[in-house]
């Protein structure tokens, strides 16, 4: 092996550099077992914030449940605003980890190795910040047990029709299957940190959680069948978890809300919200702690084209919905439609386009798709975007609809912003936690990839010589 | 009277005797061994100290206080609850009190006084509860209606900052020392120099009685009225105009052709419910008579002017002019002022109408013009012979002094000359509301010895030496007079609450004789009657007239053949001009009136007419008054996207060094050049009314009390935000064909002209098949858009129904009011410029394909098989998803939890069969489903189905238009079958598929072509009648080309 950095046949940048099987191993589980004390600074700083939003939020949901929904600022013609717009926000992010795990494993992309743990645990926390805003938005937050259907005296179901009980499901099955597929995944992993812990509680730790792994050929083999089923049962999830959140609005009378383009554009808006996430942890990580050589300039750039990818069918989106307004010859629809434009909320609105369109074309350039820099305040742009793209939606939409005598103005309160940054804290402690706890890229996987890489280049020598 | 008998423990002797056992202990104290002592006071006294128990509504324990200590007690209950306890015996209604069926209300006719004149009222009374008022068919003033005020009387009988007990210099003292002291400083008098009584106005035939008799004790005294509104002006003007003061009585279902002076009949008059009624009869074209024309010209936006067909808004002093113009126009020998050519244009079309109409013509002038003017009114309804036809002219109906506010300047005037002795003021608030040009509070601190009978301990009677508390007008007895002269005793719903005393009371303990009301009220009319000889025909008497709410046939004869005085044409006039400056117009408030329903939250929640202002009052203006003064618009906030609410500016008004300081709303179709301010603001009482707008009595002088000029307007650097339940939003689509109107040319030419504007589903489209709704009673709801006055009755009787909360004026600003029926307002810029506004009372639709239930995920809310749109409160977890889809945004939800559950006194008020709903739960309109259930069961009992006119809904039974029907669709002889097939009805947003069960009747305007020249060409629709296409690119186009006046809100 060279010392200069090899490049594929194609010419390109390689997934991973430098390595042995072992010093992956090594490399990987010394983030997780090394002494505290000898943990990054940022990393303590990343928790503390983290922890100390997550109070805030503790604080939020106090309010919300002691006083009621009152404490936001919604009101009759908008009668959903935050609580909404962070749920479709949180679950927009929670898409990528199961489509870099489960799509692009059965496309065989080997890139996405060194991701898929990460983004699908970033997947599983922005689920669970999801999950909490449609439990407790609802007025009566102790009940909301009643939206599953649950045997009870009362003979009561829920009420199929509604796409809130779709979600329901989509949300919890969705959570469900990650969190298999995620664990499956580590299971191998958590069998090399029992090996590696000298702590004797980690040990213990790791020995339970990976469950007798033994790493015979016939757990590899079984574990072969159970991830590819698992990703097979993933890949429709990932299409219908936000085509079914997009139909709370889509199976709506409301004008902006009632368009059937809405599941392909909101699946395609997840992903570009997702990936923009998981490249907003995984720059400032793989420089935290010196992953350059496992996170590459290359899956940068890969992250970047799927992202200028969704965010093109994303901005056709926009641009369907205007089409729709003029088309559709509805006043309620065009009027919808000059109201996003040019109405109060107009700033949000071009704000979004700013964001969502114009910002991420900046990804047709190579420079600027490995250039972790840009590439990190591009997904910053994306992120807000993405959270402006459901504000729009959710309250422009709702605030002038049919009939003009209701028309009201919403804002969020204090209250609104703390659950929203409440929830950020609660992720950024869990990933925070989970990066200290768990590998955070696939060990098994990575030597999976040098021992492909290396028979790969065997492969090359033999035919040069 | 019927009131429940409160369970009886029978036996007096297991009463706890109090007041016997601490004089047990303080004999014991007293007998204690007093060697042994803790301290030496202890020792030395002679009395055990005892804990005094205050009064509830001793200062110093505020009920935040009192629940604190509660709560202690309540816990330590618990810890006491280990004992066993006692055997108490309690003892169920053995037998039940005649008719009281708990859960079945019953019903009282009684009358209620407002502002001097009855109106008939029935009062649903649940277990000895009064919770609602209904119209009373029978009464003239009602003709089944209400008005707004009726409606929201009830409320102020259970207000918890009501007073509850007489009080001398603020503590609470008992009402016999107050006879005492009063006795003594009467006694001082002789013949009653120096002993003053303001009252209220009143018709009261036993007051008249008693004022007579107290005049005659003490022929010195005087009575004073003090009302803040009155009908000075109106006598003055007959005065004037036929030399003796007499009441006008429109008849407005007899009059083709009306002529308002600025005369807000429909919101300011004696018999407003009434008026509504017959206005409505001229209006209604489902029914035979011919459809009236109206002409307003007025300073302000008036409710009659907002249902009027031409409107001319002028300043107050033009009114006067305009008045000499039409009257010159007709011929009656006066010289006419120059008008504008607007004027010009408006006045001949209006003289050659109302000289078609000749005696079917009817000029009504309103209070709040100059007797002249009143009596120009007179004059030209003379001339046209319309006196006897449209108007009749009756004895007054108010007691008098009928100078009222000559008569009450005599007695400031003397206040401060030391000439008052003994003041005694009942049921007025002159401290609050008295012009400030009379410094009443100056004076009123001159009189030695002064006392306040009130509900309230007011800004009054905090002035006061003594304050008595006053009954309820359903706590006690009373009789009056209608606008028309008709009699009616009224008769109390409960016993008094606190320890109050009514006016009659008082001044019968003034006169001398301390008789109850009730048996002031029986001598009055054993007198009148007759009877007093005969028990039984007198009890007969008695008990027809309660029955009844009304005594039969005392309507006043009308004066016939008056020759009218040559000073009603006077030659000589001079119109105040612009040039004077700025004019201030002063109106009572369409909600809180004077003041005296500001401590009402219902009042106060309530969306004026016009401008949608709640739990405010405010300096109204016209948008180009507003540029005028360089005061901005509301929405420009909005507009530049600095703030998502309004704020608006505060300005201070300076009338000749008088000074209010004032919130603008500017609301389009006011007159320039002169401001509107309404009274009711700025109380310093009462938890619900402190702090809410300001006081005009601020800016108000005696000599001009309903608009002076040459004010000026300062603009203050503050800002403020109202509740306006419907925000001025500059509105950028049309053709919602929302509210969808026609001149009568074009109804005639195409009487579905309101269905052509629509755009129905096409149902071939639908994938479902259709809910069989063919059976059984299926409800709906027919609103003719027509006869809607747009008055707000409807709103309070809901909320009186239906237990609705109030929210307070930061949700109210947030659009979180939880009115279940609400009125929508949309105002119309015409072609010709002037401003139009139109009203749609909006409640739940009931859609037969509502987009509510499919979106539920728990089926909260769910379609009952006779049509009705169901919440099920305790299966709701409050997702609102079902407001989201709700096209017409008619769910409320109770963000916080709403409803008060502390007060007590307000509980008395609910409607026990319906649910009080708690935090975080969806509510809307049910169509009254407690009246229908009611009405299913007794139709149950009796064996026999339902029948048209057994269901009547809250609002429908409020609505003094009678604009509301409601009944089973399915029964095709059921007036709302029948008002459904009528050409036009219609549904609104039917594009969507909705199905409402709720149809309005489109409007249909009578323009006179003249004034309104496109009033002739017929309407052009898109589609041929019949061909209705989903969506219509064109027909949006046409329609907004054909029917620029689409009504929009502005500006």
């Amino acid at each position: 092996m060279s010392s200069e950095v090899k490049r594929d046949p194609d010419g390109q940048l390689p997934y991973i550099s430098g390595h042995t099987l072992t010093s992956v191993s090594d490399k990987i589980s010394e983030v997780t077992l090394r002494p505290m004390k000898n943990l990054p600074l940022i990393w303590y700083g990343g928790l503390a914030l983290g922890v100390t939003l997550l109070q805030l939020l503790f604080l939020a949901i106090y309010m919300l449940v002691t006083r009621g929904t009152g404490i936001w600022g919604l009101n009759v013609p908008v009668a959903w605003g935050f609580a909404i717009i962070n749920f479709v926000w949180w679950i927009g992010i929670g898409h990528a980890g199961t489509l870099i795990s489960a799509i692009l494993f059965l496309f065989k992309q080997d890139w996405r190795t060194s991701i898929s743990r990460f983004a699908e645990a970033m997947t599983l926390f922005a689920v669970v910040c999801a999950g909490l805003f449609p439990l407790l938005h609802v007025g009566r937050p102790w009940l909301v047990y009643w939206l599953f259907p649950y045997p009870n005296t009362l003979g009561m179901w829920p009420q199929f029709r509604s796409p809130l009980l779709w979600d329901v499901f989509a949300v919890s099955t969705y959570a469900t299957v990650s969190i298999m597929f995620w664990f499956t995944g580590l299971v191998p992993d958590l069998a090399t940190m029992r090996a590696k812990a000298k702590d004797v509680w980690a040990k213990k730790l790791y020995h339970g959680l990976s469950l007798g792994w033994t790493g015979s050929a016939r757990h590899w083999h079984r574990y072969e069948i159970a991830y590819l089923l698992l990703a097979g049962l993933s890949t429709p999830l990932v299409l219908s978890v936000h085509s079914i959140v997009s139909l709370d609005f889509a199976v709506s009378l409301e004008p902006g809300w009632h368009t059937t383009i809405f599941p392909p554009y909101f699946v395609a808006g997840a992903i570009f919200a997702g990936f923009a996430m998981v490249l907003t942890f995984m720059i400032p990580v793989r420089s935290i702690f010196g992953m350059k050589d496992l996170l590459t300039d290359r899956h940068l750039n890969n992250m970047a084209k799927v992202m200028l990818f969704s965010g093109l069918i994303v901005a056709y989106g926009y641009m369907m919905e205007l089409f729709f307004g003029w088309y559709s010859a509805s006043v309620f629809e065009r009027f919808m439609v000059l109201n996003r434009l040019t109405g109060p909320y107009d700033v949000s609105y071009w704000m979004l386009i700013v964001c969502n369109v114009l910002v991420p074309q900046a990804l047709w350039s190579y420079k600027v798709r490995t250039n972790p820099v840009l590439l990190f305040i591009i997904c910053q742009f994306i992120s807000v975007g993405m959270w402006l793209e459901r504000f729009v939606i959710v309250v422009i939409s709702l605030h002038r609809d049919f009939l003009d005598s209701s028309w009201a103005m919403y804002a969020g309160t204090k209250w609104d912003w703390a659950m929203y940054i409440g929830t950020m804290g609660l992720f950024l402690t869990l990933v925070f936690l989970f990066i200290r706890t768990l590998p955070f890229i696939a060990i098994f996987e990575m030597r999976e990839l040098i021992h492909k890489d290396e028979h790969h280049h065997d492969d090359h020598s033999d035919e040069k010589h | 009277m019927k009131n429940a008998t409160p369970t009886s423990f029978g036996d007096s002797a297991l009463r706890l005797d109090l007041p016997r056992m601490r004089k047990l202990q303080q004999e014991d104290y007293k007998n204690r061994d007093r060697r042994i002592y803790r301290s030496l006071l202890e020792r030395d006294a002679t009395e055990l100290p005892v804990v005094k128990s205050e009064p509830a509504d001793a200062p110093g324990v505020d009920r935040r206080s009192f629940m604190k200590m509660m709560g202690g007690s309540v816990a330590l209950a618990g810890l006491a609850a280990c004992t066993k306890q006692p055997k108490e015996l309690i003892v169920p209604y053995v037998k039940a009190p005649e008719e009281i069926i708990p859960g079945k209300p019953l019903f009282f006719a009684t009358s209620y006084m407002f502002g001097g004149f009855g109106q008939g009222v029935l009062v649903e009374s649940h277990m000895g509860r009064p919770t609602k008022i209904e119209g009373h068919a029978p009464h003239p003033a009602s003709a089944g209606g209400t008005d707004v005020f009726a409606q929201a009387s009830v409320l102020d009988l259970y207000d918890p900052d009501r007073s509850q007990s007489s009080r001398k210099n603020n503590i609470p003292k008992d009402i016999g020392s107050f006879q005492n002291e009063l006795t003594a400083a009467l006694n001082k008098l002789p013949g009653g120099a120096g002993l003053r009584i303001l009252l209220p106005n009143s018709s009261s035939p036993t007051e008249k009685r008693l004022a007579e008799k107290i005049t005659a004790a003490y022929p010195e005294a005087r009575l004073h009225v003090f009302d803040p509104v009155g009908s000075d002006n109106e006598y003055a003007g007959t005065q004037l105009a036929f030399g003796k003061p007499m009441q006008v009585v429109p008849r407005l279902d007899q009059a083709d052709v009306i002529l308002s002076l600025d005369s807000d009949v429909l919101g300011w008059g004696n018999a407003r419910a009434r008026y509504a009624r017959d206005f409505a009869a001229r209006r209604r074209l489902t029914a035979d008579a011919e459809r009236n024309r109206v002409y307003a010209i007025e300073s302000t936006f008036s409710q009659t002017g907002a249902n009027a067909d031409h409107r001319l808004p002028v300043r107050a002093a033009r009114v006067h002019s305009l008045a000499r113009a039409v009257a010159a126009a007709l011929g009656l020998g006066i010289d006419s002022p120059d008008l504008s050519e607007k004027e010009t244009a408006f006045v001949s079309a209006l003289v050659a109408d109302l000289k078609a109409a000749g005696s079917k013509a009817l000029v009504l002038v309103g209070e709040g013009q100059s007797p002249e003017v009143h009596a120009l009114g007179h004059a030209i309804n003379h001339f046209l012979g319309a006196l006897g036809q449209t108007v009749d002219l009756i004895e007054p109906v108010l007691n008098g002094p009928l100078n009222a506010t000559e008569d009450f300047q005599d007695l400031v005037r003397d206040m401060h000359n030391g000439e008052v002795k003994v003041l005694m003021m009942m049921g007025v608030n002159p401290v609050y509301a008295a012009p400030i040009t009379l410094r009443f509070a100056d004076a009123l601190a001159r009189v030695p010895f002064t006392a306040h009978l009130s509900q309230h301990m007011d800004e009054t009677s905090q002035l006061c030496l003594w304050h008595l508390s006053m009954t309820h007008y359903l706590e006690t007895w009373a009789d009056m007079a209608a606008y028309d002269g008709t009699l009616s005793i009224a008769q109390p719903l409960i016993a008094p609450l606190y320890k109050s005393h009514s006016i009659l009371e008082v001044l019968s303990m003034i006169a001398g004789e301390e008789q109850t009301a009730f048996e002031l009220i029986q001598d009055t009319w054993k007198a009148r009657t007759g009877l007093g000889n005969d028990e039984d025909g007198f009890r007969r008497f008695w008990r027809s007239a309660l029955h009844d709410g009304i005594l039969q046939n005392t309507a006043s004869r009308a004066w016939r053949g008056i020759p009218l005085r040559p000073q009603a044409l006077p030659a000589e006039f001079n119109e105040q001009g612009s040039d004077f400056g700025l004019e201030v117009v002063f109106q009572p408030d369409p909600r809180v009136w004077d003041g005296q329903f500001a401590n009402n939250p219902w009042m106060q929640e309530l969306p004026a007419p016009v401008s949608t202002l709640t739990w405010d009052t405010v300096v109204a203006m016209s948008p180009n008054t507003a540029r005028k003064y360089r005061i901005r618009l509301t929405n420009e906030e909005v507009q530049k996207r600095t703030s998502v609410r309004p704020t608006v500016q505060i300005i201070e008004v300076n009338l000749r060094n008088r000074i209010i300081q004032g919130p603008v709303l500017v609301i389009p179709g006011y007159p320039d050049d002169t401001v509107t301010v309404t009274l009711g603001g700025g109380r310093e009482i009462g938890t619900v009314a402190k702090g809410v707008g300001f006081n005009a009595a601020g800016l108000r002088s005696v000599a001009n009390r309903w608009f002076e000029q040459g004010a000026t307007v300062r603009i203050l650097k503050r800002t403020t935000e109202l509740a306006l339940t419907q925000d001025h939003f500059p509105l950028q689509a049309d053709g919602r064909a929302i509210i969808r109107q026609a001149t009568m040319a074009q109804y005639n030419a195409a009487p579905d002209f309101a269905k052509q504007m629509g755009h129905e589903f096409d149902r071939r489209y639908t994938l479902y098949p259709d809910w069989d709704y063919t059976k059984g009673n299926q409800w709906g709801m027919v609103i003719d858009l027509n006869t809607c006055i747009g008055c707000n009755a409807c709103m309070v009787a809901c909320q009186a129904e239906n237990n609705i909360p109030t929210v307070g004026k930061s949700e109210v600003m947030n659009s979180r009011h939880m009115n279940w029926i609400r009125v929508d307002r949309y105002f119309e810029e015409t072609e010709e410029g002037d401003t139009r506004l139109h009203v749609m009372p909006m409640a739940c639709v009931h859609c037969e394909n509502a987009p509510c239930e499919t979106v539920c995920p728990v089926g909260a809310t769910m379609h009952s098989n006779d049509g009705l749109n169901m919440m099920v409160y305790n299966r709701c977890v409050g997702t609102r998803y079902c407001s989201n889809n709700c096209p017409y945004k008619v769910r409320r939800f109770n963000f916080y939890k709403y409803t008060d559950h502390e007060t007590e006194s307000i509980k008395l008020q609910r409607n026990p069969n319906v649910t009080v709903r708690s935090r975080g739960v969806m509510e809307k309109c049910t169509y009254c489903v407690q009246r229908i259930n009611n009405a299913r069961i007794d139709a149950k009992v009796q064996n026999r189905p339902l029948k048209d006119g057994d269901v009547i809904t809250a609002c429908q039974s409020a609505c003094p238009a009678g604009a509301i029907t409601f009944g089973d669709i399915n029964d095709k002889n059921s007036r709302v079958a029948r008002l459904r097939a009528h050409p036009l009805n219609h549904t609104i947003l039917e594009s969507l598929n909705t199905r409402a069960r709720t149809s309005y009747l489109g409007k249909v305007r009578n323009p006179n072509p003249v004034l309104e020249p496109g009033a002739l060409t017929p309407l052009q629709f898109a589609h041929g009648p019949g061909g209705h296409q989903a969506h219509d690119e064109e027909g949006v186009h046409v329609h907004r080309q054909e029917q620029p006046a689409t009504p929009h809100s502005s500006h």
